[in-house]
């Protein structure tokens, strides 16, 4: 059995606050990730994700401080802080940012930000990574001749594109993805969601896609993480998740989710996710679960294996096998 | 309410022929040279109308007019062309003191609840103001009208958020806020842009079940404004769709998600993400980006990314024509629809 | 054993972060005042540098207004020769007409803030409608209106009193009326800059669909966002107004009946102070002014940056990044 590619052990993040209080936003999160295997972090917002995938790459403000081990083929690459993962960011893990369509320099042109990258950090040499940077644009679909275009004169989706090119630049055996398609029209993102899983089914990447957004990200990935109040809650393959949720949080979220051909009467959780900078006694989603009862009061589930690459933290799954499936319209 | 006596069969709102334009301005160099101004259709030609206790929803992508749309009913935008008719009464051309009495019966809720309400206000404040400013009720009675609303948006106990700042607030407590505060002037057109896109999944639905309590038990009408099918299947009576300034479709909810007959609402149909993920069909995406307003292909607006496009797609523009057999409610604008 | 939950019993009171990179911002689990006032008074405490330009300020205030009562020595009644040296009771000395100069230096003081707070709040509250009114309403008022700022703006200050003391004598009046004509411009154009920002904000904007009237908006949104950045530039302002006053006076444009901080340096100058070696006579004032520069600026610099709006963490840059600590306990 190959080791994985990409291993999280026990993450935790914290933030200081101006009034000095700590926020635990990430509470020891641990997942997996194969070689070309396309996972997903699904959550609303507040839950941790994005914090989660910035710690992996050691993107953290300077005011958050971390714990736990990321393994990047075995080694730990924040071993040493700024200086190990330096050197796995952007050539072993690249990241499509949140927004990333206006993370280009509007001075410059695109072209050259990632001729740049390129030659810093892939050692290219000017012609060749011109060279490169044309090929990266024909990869993820946009006319090579733009590559002498600035930021504004490409539309959001076209921007975006290029924040791909510039993520895949220096072969990453891992891509980070958060949040790619906000602020992007449906059509559009349509279209990135499926050039993202066409790139990584041919060049054999794997890929964390982060969103908010379950139907689109289920397009992509073929597990997924469900996160809540800073904890991973759920895990499985997208079709186990849809059919059997083993989570009260996992199976609302379903139910709240629209579809247009199944106008059934749409759910929405009352209530709004705990505050992370306190502790938190029992279960986290109590205050909102249509299913607790007295030991979630007091005792904090945690994430254990309920089937076949399944795993959830919700004490019902200790007395029933799991949550009855969604009613669907046939 | 308005002094207008109308039957219920007359629609409250009734639109005809709008058209909006953007125009960019003329430095003196660009007039001293005749240069014309660069011009957006942003609404070109858009007519519907609408009835109490009904929600009307306006799907389209970025750049279709669907928020110009809403801003010239408001009269927030000048409109260049058209008739706007409101209870009964053409407002298109009153002037702006007219105008302001009749802003306590049109209410816009915006699509950004962390941008549209005052940092400094309390929520008691922000849910005063439009009282204030229409000199309803004294400082007493105005007080009573603000725990109302709250109450009514179903934020309970009423004393306790009325207290809170906007910060203080999730995304979707401050979008009850704002509904709020544009109910508590009792309005008879309530104008939603996006209400929900800025905000959580999970609470999406409870503030759309509230617009549909409105409709429903107030008789309000309401007009939706959505980028996705998505978002109004559950809640609107009535769908329109617009493409770059135009309305290709227009009909009841089920009618338009079941049998599309536009090209541009087969393909929103095709993309809007499904519950179920087995229940995805093969997806043909439609190629190119959304076409600039600025530059209107001739023709059927839509046939440079219209699967089906042929050479009289190119020449003639398409009105709106009843499909058949859906008793006149049902209507496209497409050269190949039946 | 499955109890009921009430799906409403939940505090409302939102710790609840919109968007993680922005967590360690908007968490604060208690109400925050946003007043400006508060949001002051958290700056300067958070600033000594401030503390100490407002202390100073305040001391400085409040010792011109005591001055007819705490002044050692009647300045109009000369109390020994002139240009004598600090001590025996006079801890300055005296100047050159015989007056006792820690005296005089609090009634010039008088005089100097007098004109740079008047000048001031003129030219402030000129630019300020002016700022407003061609940033809130734009379009032909915006024109107008910033082609006549930017006439005044090259207006050269000296010529411009010169004339003025020339045509219609120096006096206190003048001096204040050219200060203000010439320092509201700069207020005039960051209003303008702030109020055309604020305009577009959406709580403005939805404030038109309410239905309110420019005059609502202004007076209710516009202005209240606007104050904090008048009183900093205000404050800022005073320090370039005294300067100005000072300036003026050394040169002889001031009002001739009136001891003012710049006055007094000017006497001492004519009378060849620095030949005479009576630092006490040229010095001080000079101290002073300098003084009163810079408790403005640090006051002022100390309010503009509490409402500057925050720099969003650029915490993706890798430079920038500090090395995390991996601190081992759970927290």
């Amino acid at each position: 059995m190959n080791a994985p590619l990409l291993e999280v052990r026990d993450l935790n993040v914290w933030f200081k606050t101006e009034d000095g209080s700590r926020v635990h936003a990430v509470r020891g999160v641990s997942f997996t990730l194969d070689a070309a295997e396309r996972a997903g972090l699904v959550g609303e917002s507040g839950c941790g994700k994005s914090t989660t995938v910035l710690a992996l790459l050691g993107l953290l403000p300077p005011t958050a401080e971390f714990s736990g081990e990321v393994l990047l083929n075995g080694t730990d690459i924040m071993a040493e802080g700024e200086e190990s993962v330096q050197s796995a960011r952007w050539t072993e893990m690249a990241m499509v940012f949140q927004g990333a369509m206006n993370a280009f320099n509007p001075v410059r042109r695109i072209g050259s930000q990632i001729v740049e990258v390129l030659r810093v950090r892939a050692g290219l040499s000017k012609q060749a990574a011109q060279d490169r940077a044309r090929e990266l644009f024909e990869l993820v679909g946009i006319p090579k001749d733009r590559v002498r275009r600035y930021p504004h004169e490409f539309s959001g989706g076209m921007r975006q594109r290029a924040a791909i090119a510039l993520a895949l630049a220096c072969e990453p055996k891992v891509l980070l993805a958060d949040e790619p398609t906000t602020a992007l029209d449906v059509m559009v993102q349509a279209q990135i969601v499926e050039l993202l899983r066409r790139l990584c089914e041919e060049q054999g990447l794997a890929l964390l896609m982060v969103s908010h957004d379950l139907p689109l990200i289920a397009q992509v990935c073929s597990n997924l993480n469900v996160m809540y109040a800073g904890e991973i809650i759920e895990r499985g393959p997208v079709a186990d998740l849809y059919r059997a949720p083993a989570h009260p949080y996992t199976r609302l979220l379903l139910a709240a989710t629209p579809d247009i051909v199944d106008i059934t009467e749409l759910v929405s959780i009352k209530g709004a996710p705990p505050a992370l900078n306190r502790a938190i006694t029992g279960c986290p989603f109590r205050p909102r679960c249509d299913r607790a009862f007295d030991r979630c009061e007091t005792e904090a589930p945690v994430l254990k294996t309920v089937g076949e690459n399944r795993m959830a933290a919700c004490h019902l799954n200790d007395k029933v096998p799991a949550d009855p499936p969604l009613k669907v319209n046939p | 309410m308005t002094a207008a006596t109308v039957g219920t069969d007359t629609p409250l709102l009734a639109v005809d022929g709008l058209v909006a334009e953007y125009r960019s301005a003329r430095s003196l160099v660009d007039s001293i040279a005749r240069r014309r101004s660069h011009v957006v259709h942003a609404v070109d030609d858009v007519s519907f109308t609408l009835r109490r206790g009904e929600m009307l929803g306006l799907v389209g992508e970025s750049g279709c007019g669907k928020t110009t749309t809403a801003q010239t009913v408001l009269r927030l935008i000048e409109p260049v062309a058209g008739s706007i008719t409101f209870g009964g009464e053409d407002i298109t051309h009153l002037d702006p003191r007219q105008l302001r009495r009749l802003r306590q019966q049109m209410q816009l809720v915006y699509q950004d609840p962390y941008e549209s309400l005052n940092p400094r206000y309390r929520v008691r404040q922000v849910i005063e103001e439009p009282l204030r400013i229409h000199g309803i009720g004294s400082k007493r009675t105005r007080a009573e009208m603000v725990n109302e609303a709250l109450a009514r948006v179903e934020l309970n106990p009423p004393g306790l958020f009325a207290d809170r700042f906007p910060h203080e607030l999730s995304g979707g407590q401050r979008q009850r806020v704002a509904i709020a505060a544009s109910l508590v002037v009792k309005p008879e057109l309530f104008v939603a842009d996006e209400p929900v896109s800025m905000l959580d999944v999970s609470v999406r639905a409870g503030i759309m079940e509230l617009l549909r309590t409105l409709c429903r038990e107030d008789g309000m009408a309401v007009l939706i404004i959505a980028h996705d099918l998505a978002m109004v299947a559950h809640s609107a009576q009535r769908i329109a769709v617009m493409y770059l300034g135009r309305i290709v479709e227009l009909g009841p909810t089920t009618q338009v998600l079941s049998n599309p007959q536009h090209p541009y609402t087969k393909a929103l149909c095709a993309v809007a993400p499904r519950r179920d993920p087995a229940n995805r069909g093969q997806v043909t995406l439609l190629g190119g980006e959304v076409a600039d307003a600025s530059a209107i292909p001739p023709g059927c607006r839509f046939h440079p990314r219209c699967p089906i496009a042929d050479e009289g797609c190119q020449v003639t523009d398409p009105r709106l024509h009843t499909v058949p057999d859906s008793a006149g409610q049902h209507e496209v604008a497409c050269l190949k629809a039946p | 054993m499955f109890p009921e939950v009430d799906p409403n019993a939940v505090e409302p009171v939102g710790v609840v972060i919109p968007a993680e990179p922005e967590a360690a911002e908007l968490v604060t689990g208690k109400q925050a005042s946003t007043s400006s006032f508060a949001v002051v008074a958290r700056a300067v405490r958070h600033s000594p540098s401030a503390m100490v330009g407002l202390v100073i300020l305040v001391v400085l205030v409040l010792i011109a207004l005591l001055a007819p009562l705490i002044a050692p020595y009647n300045v109009n009644v000369q109390a020994g020769k002139p240009f004598t040296h600090p001590g025996g009771g006079h801890l300055l000395g005296l100047d050159d007409g015989g007056y006792d100069v820690f005296s005089l230096l609090m009634w010039g003081l008088r005089v100097s803030l007098l004109v740079g707070f008047a000048a001031t709040f003129v030219a402030s509250g000129v630019g300020s409608v002016v700022g407003i009114v061609a940033g809130y309403f734009g379009g032909a008022w915006d024109s107008i209106l910033m082609r006549i700022t930017d006439y005044f703006l090259v207006i050269p200050a000296l010529p411009l009193m010169i004339s003025v003391a020339d045509i219609w004598g120096p006096s206190l009046f003048h001096t204040i009326v050219v200060i203000g004509v010439l320092s509201w411009t700069v207020t005039a154009l960051v209003v303008r800059a702030q109020a055309r920002t604020v305009k577009e904000r959406v709580y403005v904007k939805r404030e038109r669909s309410i239905g309110a009237s420019h005059r609502w908006i202004i007076s209710h949104h516009v202005l209240p966002q606007l104050v904090p950045l008048i009183v900093a530039n205000t404050v800022l302002n005073i320090s370039y107004a005294i300067f100005l006053e000072t300036a003026l006076a050394f040169l002889g444009l001031g009002d001739p009946n009136l001891v003012s901080l710049g006055t007094m340096i000017q006497h001492a100058f004519l009378a060849s102070a620095v030949v005479q070696g009576a630092w006490w006579a040229i010095v001080p004032p000079g101290v002073l002014v300098a003084v009163i520069i810079l408790a403005c600026s640090l006051f002022g610099r100390a309010i503009e940056d509490a409402f500057n709006p925050r720099l969003r963490a650029a915490n993706l840059g890798a430079r920038s990044f500090t090395r995390i600590r991996v601190s081992k306990d759970r927290g």
